[in-house]
């Protein structure tokens, strides 16, 4: 909203335009109260109760019970230094929090427990449940690695890591196999020196050319690695047959735990096309589930077998399908694989939570990574529980719990109890948290919605629930998050086009259903305008017409300023299948074009 | 009876096997389910020989975190709803509705402690008497299996059906009731000595002539007249008729004569090939169903 004198953006929750002066009226459904406060986005002395907290406003978990605290519910504690604690946990006497004031009066020096490897948090989509009646709790629970720990200080575990990758003759295309061999050296340079790796083709037959080798062989030898993997005899074969290879891939970790028993374990697959051996794919899994062994694939090319895939992986650590949907990405993708080893702090890693004996448990679900929908929490013993295999430096592991909370007395009420245990060096090591939500009767408590986990709550929504409604405020949640994140140019394109067909009442084609089924891709890129800046770069060199060229520049102007699915809908219809053309295949849309729908669009042009 | 359609619900009801409700009724095996009860085959330890049918009001059990105590509240509302018109408008066992034999409250396995004892342990549980035999859609698949329906079959059915509606509408109407929810999923085939009767199975159909408050709309889309299911999908609330009651059974006549079930919202096709052979008058008289003209001129029980 702007500032109804002098037309500029208002900051959320301000009184004053700050660029005029000029008083500002309340938002929208808030409750106005006067105090000396300072609201989320800083320096405003009145705020807008109730009104939702804008997504992306700065604010913080405790470092003590991990709940989500805007800035201005929490205070720092004078003797440890801490902030973000909340004003629930200050000792009335000295001012300092409970952990602190609890040392001083043991006469002890004031000591704090050092930070745990990971920290616990949780936030819930309406901090505050109706007292008197029975509500429906939905709750994020995400953890990742602390904050306050020294990255240094903390070894990496060390990494087999095992690679399964087609090389059927589908794979025999310019922008497929070259582009995978490439990806090789960038993967073996990423690994670490403790890392080690094997490598499984397969196709028809399947070939082991690396077995457990340590990295450091591997980077010598490189191209005799690269040589095996050309002159193998599987390559290019006429079938594309998975179960084998993934018999052999198990053999090898089995191999490898004995070789190096307190190294992580990670396998990745890469295919590109349906699987001949769907079936005999999805007999493996109670293997791997045996294993425990974390598994993650990758679908090369928008073609790949993503229910074949979710089907071998169910249950498995891990469990992730990802679309590399732009081939020439690879390199980029496996250059991130051999980064994340480095970063495996805790291997065998479990998370359980338990609701408390007064909740009702319902559904749960895992945001990331990868999305899941697990169905109901046992109602009688009220415990979920997965197996989440590795656990990563900087990474965020988010699940999503609802469950009824039935009519209390008090002013905060436990809902359950999060627990994430792992192995490292040996040891079993554990960290839990109390989950507690604020139980109140206020209207302007009750208001209160965390955006940010309102839209986590939508698109997780969707994965239970198919009706048009609930995918497209999936979709639109999707768009939101991914624009905030600056997400996968393609899968950005993707949802906006998803967007525009079910808004017209349309059915997305199978492609795209698969790319929006599948895990996010962890490319990280601009979005739609940038992936459009290359095209008119490329458009560029091969000195295209001066007409197309503005018409390009001009709409990547236009998808800065607004959604996709906009633009879209003002275009003519020659340009809306140009745009059309790129968005569902990522290439030159010129190309994908007859000469008739060319003419129409130069016409369309003048 | 299949778990088709329940889910993990299924496994869960069948926990309810051998519950015994006033030490009387003893719940045997899952009979059936509709939109607002589950059925169970139940032992009456008064008499042996007969066992009877024990209705339980419908809930997501298996979703509990996902029902408020004001659903369970609103289910048993009704549930105890169709037991008051049961009680005054059964069947003596021959015909019309079921006969009514207790309703009775008991604990229920299904719900949670954290509810707390006002709920779990004042479940209703409605008697009434089983009527062995298929519905009628059931009934109808069966004559087509194999081989065509023959017409006379179909056309002592479709004189049941009509029998069995007037009879309960001459039972209902004089005291300002309709039975609202005409659909063959509602009307039971009994095998009897003497022949087939056709029996309306379900009391929750019966509503007040002329809008009542806190009283649901029972209807089934299909065999809604085309513009009481434009007014619902609109989310308006349209009170049924006479008319209305008559456009059903002419749609569930449609139904039994050509094998077909009608599509919500559309006018059911007179001309349908599956028509061709059915005797004129019996098409002119579904077609005056369908257009009320009975219920306008005469009123329900006069036909």
């Amino acid at each position: 909203m702007d500032c109804p004198q002098c037309r500029q953006p208002m900051v959320a929750g301000a009184r004053f335009c700050q660029a005029c002066g000029a008083k500002l009226p309340a938002a929208p459904e808030a409750l106005r109260v006067g105090a000396i406060a300072v609201d989320a986005s800083g320096g405003s002395s009145v705020i807008n109760i109730g009104a939702a907290a804008p997504a992306g406003v700065p604010g913080e978990h405790c470092p003590i019970c991990g709940t989500f605290n805007r800035p201005d519910t929490t205070f720092r504690c004078k003797n440890c230094g801490r902030a973000y604690l909340c004003t629930r946990h200050q000792d009335s006497a000295t001012f300092w929090c409970a952990e602190c004031a609890a040392t001083r009066a043991g006469a002890g020096a004031p000591t704090i427990a050092p930070a745990a490897l990971f920290q616990v948090n949780y936030q819930f989509q309406r901090p505050f449940l109706p007292r008197s009646t029975e509500a429906l709790a939905r709750l994020l629970v995400s953890f990742r690695s602390s904050e306050g720990l020294d990255a240094t200080a903390v070894t990496s575990v060390p990494l087999h890591l095992c690679l399964v990758l087609d090389v059927s003759g589908s794979m025999n295309r310019e922008d497929k196999y070259p582009l995978l061999r490439r990806a090789i050296p960038r993967l073996v340079e990423a690994l670490s020196d403790d890392d080690c790796l094997t490598m499984v083709l397969f196709s028809r037959g399947c070939d082991v050319v690396a077995s457990v080798e340590p990295i450091a062989a591997c980077r010598k030898q490189l191209p005799a690695l690269l040589e095996r993997i050309d002159r193998s005899g599987v390559k290019f074969g006429d079938r594309t047959l998975l179960a084998p290879a993934l018999r052999r891939a198990a053999d090898q970790l089995e191999h490898a735990r004995q070789k190096m028993p307190t190294a992580a374990d990670r396998v990745y697959i890469l295919t590109d096309g349906e699987l001949h051996d769907a079936e005999a794919c999805r007999l493996m899994n109670p293997r791997f589930r045996a294993l425990e062994a974390e598994l993650h694939s990758y679908g090369f090319g928008p073609e790949f077998a993503l229910d074949s895939m979710k089907a071998i992986m169910e249950g498995v650590p891990g469990g992730t399908v990802k679309p590399i949907l732009d081939t020439r990405a690879v390199m980029d993708t496996f250059g991130h694989i051999g980064e994340l080893s480095d970063r495996i702090m805790a291997r065998e890693a479990e998370f359980i939570f338990t609701f408390a004996p007064a909740v009702i448990a319902g559904d749960a679900f895992r945001y990331e990574p990868g999305s899941q929908y697990f169905g109901a929490v046992d109602r009688r013993s009220k415990t979920f529980s997965v197996k989440l295999g590795n656990l990563e430096r900087g990474r965020r592991y988010t699940f999503l719990f609802e469950g009824q909370v039935r009519p209390a007395t008090g002013p905060e009420e436990a809902v359950g109890k999060a627990e994430l245990r792992y192995r490292r060096d040996g040891g079993l090591e554990t960290v839990e948290t109390a989950v507690v939500v604020g139980r109140s009767d206020e209207p302007w408590h009750l208001v209160q919605v965390d955006e940010v986990t309102a839209e986590i709550c939508a698109v997780l929504d969707a994965l239970r629930r198919d009706d048009p409604g609930t995918q497209l405020r999936a979709l639109r949640a999707r768009q939101a998050i991914y624009r905030r994140e600056g997400a996968d140019p393609q899968l950005m394109a993707l949802v906006d086009l998803a967007i525009a067909k079910v808004e017209r009442g349309e059915t997305l084609d199978e492609d795209e259903d698969r790319g929006l089924k599948a895990d996010r891709s962890t490319q990280v890129g601009g979005g739609v305008p940038e992936g459009l800046r290359s095209l008119a770069l490329s458009w560029l060199q091969r000195g295209e017409s001066q007409g197309r060229m503005k018409w390009l520049t001009d709409l990547v102007e236009r998808v800065e300023q607004a959604t996709v699915s906009e633009v879209l809908r003002q275009l003519p219809p020659p340009q809306h299948a140009v745009l059309m053309a790129w968005l569902k295949g990522g290439d030159d849309p010129l190309r994908e074009l007859d000469s008739a729908a060319l003419k129409a669009f130069d016409d369309s042009l003048s | 009876m299949t778990a088709e359609g329940l889910g993990d619900l299924f496994d869960l009801l069948l926990e309810l096997r051998g519950l015994v409700i006033e030490d009387r009724f003893v719940l045997q095996s899952l009979y059936g389910f509709g939109g607002h009860g589950y059925l169970w085959l139940t032992d009456d330890r008064l008499n042996a020989e007969q066992p009877v049918l024990t209705r339980l009001a419908a809930l997501p059990y298996h979703r509990p975190a996902y029902m408020t105590d004001a659903d369970i509240v609103r289910a048993r509302s009704r549930l105890e709803r169709e037991a008051q018109l049961l009680a005054r408008f059964g069947g003596d066992g021959q015909r019309g509705l079921p006969k009514m034999i207790a309703l009775c409250r008991g604990p229920n396995p299904l719900h949670l402690s954290e509810r707390g004892t006002s709920i779990t342990q004042t479940e209703p549980y409605l008697v009434m008497e089983w009527i062995p035999g298929p519905t009628l859609a059931e009934r109808r698949v069966e004559l087509a299996s194999g081989l065509p329906a023959t017409w006379p079959d179909l056309l002592t059915l479709a004189r049941l059906t009509t029998t069995a509606l007037i009879d309960l509408s001459r039972t209902l109407l004089p005291q300002g009731y309709l039975y609202a929810d005409v659909t063959p999923r509602n009307l039971l085939c009994q095998e009897l000595a003497g022949g087939v009767a056709v029996r309306v199975v379900d009391p929750g159909g019966i509503v007040p002539v002329g809008p009542a408050q806190n009283v649901e709309l029972p209807c089934t889309w299909g065999y809604l007249p085309p513009e009481h299911y434009a007014a619902h999908q609109a989310g308006e609330r349209v009170w049924p008729s006479e008319a209305s009651v008559m456009h059903a059974l002419g749609r569930t006549l449609w139904h039994v004569l050509t094998g077909r079930h009608p599509v919500p919202g559309e006018d059911v096709d007179l001309g349908d090939s599956a028509l061709k052979e059915c005797p004129e008058a019996i098409v002119a008289f579904v077609d005056a169903l369908l257009a009320g003209r009975f219920a306008r001129r005469n009123g329900v029980g006069s036909n």
